[in-house]
């Protein structure tokens, strides 16, 4: 174990030789933990995940990334017997051409399933729970079968500002998403649009980037073919994001929000009702001898049919500092908060830990 | 045995790795720098190209290429920042203190970096003493052709004084009285007073070739170096107890002869009064009449304690003498002494600002540039790429939004603040039609209704 740090530091050089084509791997392993409610109905919901992500720049144009994540994840109380999952994700294979002087970039996007798509009966609590919009578990899914994507993004500069727009469609095959007993569902996932604006401009010595991405989906469809054949609809999402980075002579501040808007659609029996997320935070920065630290705060608010469903302030502390060639970046939050079950005027309690430690070899 | 020859592997390993690691490094730089000329030799027009090689050749230490192809960014753009101060850099490089402040100068027009702005105007403050040197030299240096030039007898300059003091603790009242004087003469708008660290520099580069009392030869010499018609050429004399005298000689640089001697007599105690009424007898000496305005705004003057005024003038010795570090201390410790003494904190503000600009480089310059819009053209010129890295920071962004993977959520959480997560990017499909990814659901249920066939 002593000569591991030694061992990563020299897999880390032939990475970093590979001519123009410098790679790098990230990689994030990171522990969720979310106890909601009080007393015997208390229910935790645990993930812990190790993502990986390889880049490699083949050309000076093309760049191709691949990842994937390893995850686990244990849903215990709430009256529940208690649901695991456990298991590689989907792969992910991305490719960006780099066109016109590095205005323009063409993307092109493979979701490879190998992850845990078919889901028995136990670990189906465990798998829908992690897709939660508000608590925003690091792998939102295990696995949602084979998906091909592609793209184009374009940029340049107007004035002060830098103006981007993109546009993607994926389209998605049918897979086996459950399974109970010995019976399947076959699913179907709609095919997406997007459409993405993008602006950013210096501040100052700083920079303000805003965002706005827009997605829409075809039906899903559920036993296609099949005589109880049905169709569910995911309203479009809206998404804005903005950051301002100013930089100090002491040190940094960032302030960032982002809103999530879904609009209204149905599920299986039921109509899926709108709701909306806004999110807040802001971070301080400063370099503290070799270590440059960063405690934050955020504050998330969530709201469902017009009801207020929950909100969460998060306070933390990230670490960043260079050892062994790796850039490390531990970190650790705590949250407390509410949430409000649908139909219902009285709240539970939550809280969260979260624990990330994010290493960049290159 | 086993461990040794392990070890051995590892060292060698290592050494392969280096190598392997200098030589990709050598040949990525030598593509960036032959895509930047390539690009340039197709549009040689273009500031962005003309910028972009211009950072290339300062980073390669190509000074002389820098300065050429920077230039020709600002001839045709004088509004670029980034081309106006690496041309700056660059001129530094070549040993061109003067055009090096004139770009830098121009940076802080043009530039859009406060910390930058900032590091630069340091660097400005210890450029403008290393000019100053740099002048005296080269007026040394061509000293035969400045034999036969007559200078304007309104242009005065003043010497440096000499101490003639039984207590050697006086000695550095010689910068401070002559400090004094050419403030105080320079108030008469009827003539042009040189700075005293300007006539300071000569002097001790007169010093350094030739050694020997300042006599009028010597100091029609200096004048000369100046192009000084008039100097003033004083002393200082105490000869122990409170008695302090100031006694002087006014050398025409052009004749060669002296003018007039001018002096005052007065206490220790009083030495602010004494200089007043030599700063008058001088006057008097170069022909000027004193208006009424500056006769009463030299009456008014208002005069610092004896011990701020010392420690001010040995503050003034230590900045002659490059000790930086000192004068800083010793100018703040005038100021405590006098706290109303405002050249005091004027001149160790200057002092800290020459002694923070002297440390200032290259690499010192792009850390303050930073991930700004300025820094992110260097970044990128230095990558072999003319396209602003913001453009592609955009596009990164738009690709990760409309393509995301999990590469994208880990990069942002790299590059990213402690946020306890990134904002919603994919949806999970499954989750979203069933219901279960409601967090406050106490049950999550699914039921597949299978029909009878």
């Amino acid at each position: 174990m002593r000569s591991l740090p030694l061992l990563l530091a020299l897999a880390a050089a032939p990475l970093a030789a590979q001519g123009p084509g410098d790679a790098s791997v990230i990689s994030g392993p990171q522990y969720v933990n979310y106890k909601i409610g009080a007393g015997a109905d208390q229910k935790t919901v645990t993930q812990l995940s190790i993502p990986i992500a390889v880049i490699v720049p083949l050309t000076e144009r093309l760049t191709v990334d691949v990842s994937t994540a390893w995850a686990r994840s244990d849903v215990s109380g709430g009256g529940l017997g208690g649901s695991k999952i456990n298991g590689l994700t989907d792969t992910q294979l991305r490719a960006n051409l780099s066109m016109f002087e590095g205005t323009a970039i063409v993307t092109l996007g493979l979701n490879v399933p190998t992850g845990m798509y078919k889901v028995p009966d136990g670990q189906q609590e465990a798998a829908g729970q992690i897709g939660s919009n508000f608590l925003l578990y690091p792998i939102s899914s295990m696995g949602s079968g084979a998906a091909l994507t592609g793209g184009v993004a374009l940029a340049r500069s107007w004035g002060e500002w830098n103006v981007g727009l993109g546009a993607s469609f994926r389209y998605s095959s049918p897979f086996d998403a459950f399974q109970v007993q010995d019976q399947v569902l076959r699913f179907e996932p709609g095919s997406e649009t997007r459409l993405q604006v993008g602006l950013d401009r210096a501040l100052g010595d700083g920079r303000i980037t805003l965002g706005a991405t827009y997605s829409a989906f075809a039906d899903d469809r559920i036993n296609k073919g099949m005589p109880d054949s049905t169709t569910v609809a995911s309203g479009a999402r809206l998404l804005g994001q903005a950051t301002i980075y100013m930089p100090r002579d002491w040190g940094d501040i960032t302030l960032s929000g982002w809103n999530f808007y879904r609009a209204k659609g149905r599920q299986i029996g039921a109509v899926a009702p709108w709701e909306n997320i806004a999110n807040g935070n802001l971070a301080i920065g400063f370099q503290l001898g070799d270590v440059y630290v960063q405690p934050s705060g955020e504050a998330r608010v969530w709201m469902r049919d017009g009801e207020s469903a929950g909100a969460l302030g998060t306070g933390g502390i990230r670490l960043r500092f260079n050892a062994l060639g790796l850039s490390v970046n531990p970190s650790v939050t705590y949250s407390i908060g509410n949430l409000y079950p649908a139909n219902s005027t009285t709240s539970l309690d939550l809280t969260g830990l979260r624990a990330t430690l994010l290493l960049r070899l290159r | 045995m086993a461990r040794r020859g392990a070890f051995q592997m590892v060292l060698f390993a290592g050494l392969v790795f280096s190598v392997a690691g200098t030589v990709r490094a050598q040949g990525a730089t030598d593509a960036a720098l032959a895509r930047l000329e390539e690009r340039v030799s197709r549009s040689p027009n273009s500031v962005k190209a003309l910028r972009a090689v211009g950072v290339k050749y300062y980073e390669l230490k190509r000074y002389q290429d820098a300065k050429t192809a920077l230039e020709a960014a600002r001839k045709i753009d004088p509004k670029d920042g980034v081309s106006a101060l690496y041309l700056g850099l660059a001129n530094e490089g070549l040993g061109d203190v003067s055009a090096a402040r004139e770009a830098y100068s121009a940076y802080l027009q043009v530039g859009k970096n406060r910390s930058v702005k900032r590091t630069i105007n340091e660097r400005l403050v210890a450029l403008s003493r290393e000019e100053l040197k740099l002048q005296a030299q080269q007026a040394v240096a061509n000293e035969q052709a400045l034999r036969g030039a007559q200078a304007p007898g309104t242009t005065v300059a003043v010497l440096p004084f000499r101490c003639a003091c039984a207590d050697t603790a006086l000695r550095p009242l010689e910068r401070g009285i002559a400090e004094l004087v050419v403030s105080d003469l320079a108030r008469e708008p009827a003539l042009t007073v040189l700075e005293r660290d300007r006539m300071q520099a000569i002097a001790d580069e007169i010093r350094l070739s030739q050694a020997g009392q300042v006599d009028a030869g010597t100091a029609t010499r200096a004048g000369k170096l100046v192009a000084a018609g008039r100097i003033v050429n004083g002393q200082i004399v105490a000869g122990g107890g409170a008695q302090l005298n100031l006694a002087g000689a006014v050398v025409n640089t052009n004749q060669g002869d002296i003018v007039g001697n001018p002096s005052a007599q007065g206490t220790i105690d009083e030495i602010f009064r004494t200089e007043r009424e030599f700063v008058l007898s001088t006057f008097a000496q170069l022909g000027v009449t004193v208006s009424p305005e500056v006769r009463r705004a030299l009456e008014e003057r208002r005069a610092p304690s004896f011990q701020a005024f010392l420690a001010y003038s040995r503050g003034l010795m230590a900045e002659d003498e490059g000790r930086l570090d000192d004068a800083v201390r010793l100018f703040e410790s005038a100021r405590t002494l006098d706290p109303g003494f405002g050249a005091a904190l004027q001149r160790a503000q200057q002092a800290a600002a020459a002694r923070s600009g002297a440390q200032v480089t290259g690499a010192t310059v792009q850390q303050a540039l930073g991930n700004s819009s300025e820094g992110q053209v260097v970044q990128a010129a230095q990558r072999g790429s003319t396209t602003d890295i913001t453009i592609n920071t955009t596009l990164t962004n738009v690709v990760g939004a409309v393509n995301p993977t999990i590469t994208t959520t880990v990069q942002n959480s790299t590059g990213g603040t402690t946020s306890s997560s990134t904002s919603p990017q994919t949806r999970n499909t499954t989750a979203e039609t069933t219901g279960s990814d409601q967090p406050a659901q106490r049950v999550g249920q699914l039921t597949i209704v299978i029909r009878k066939p």
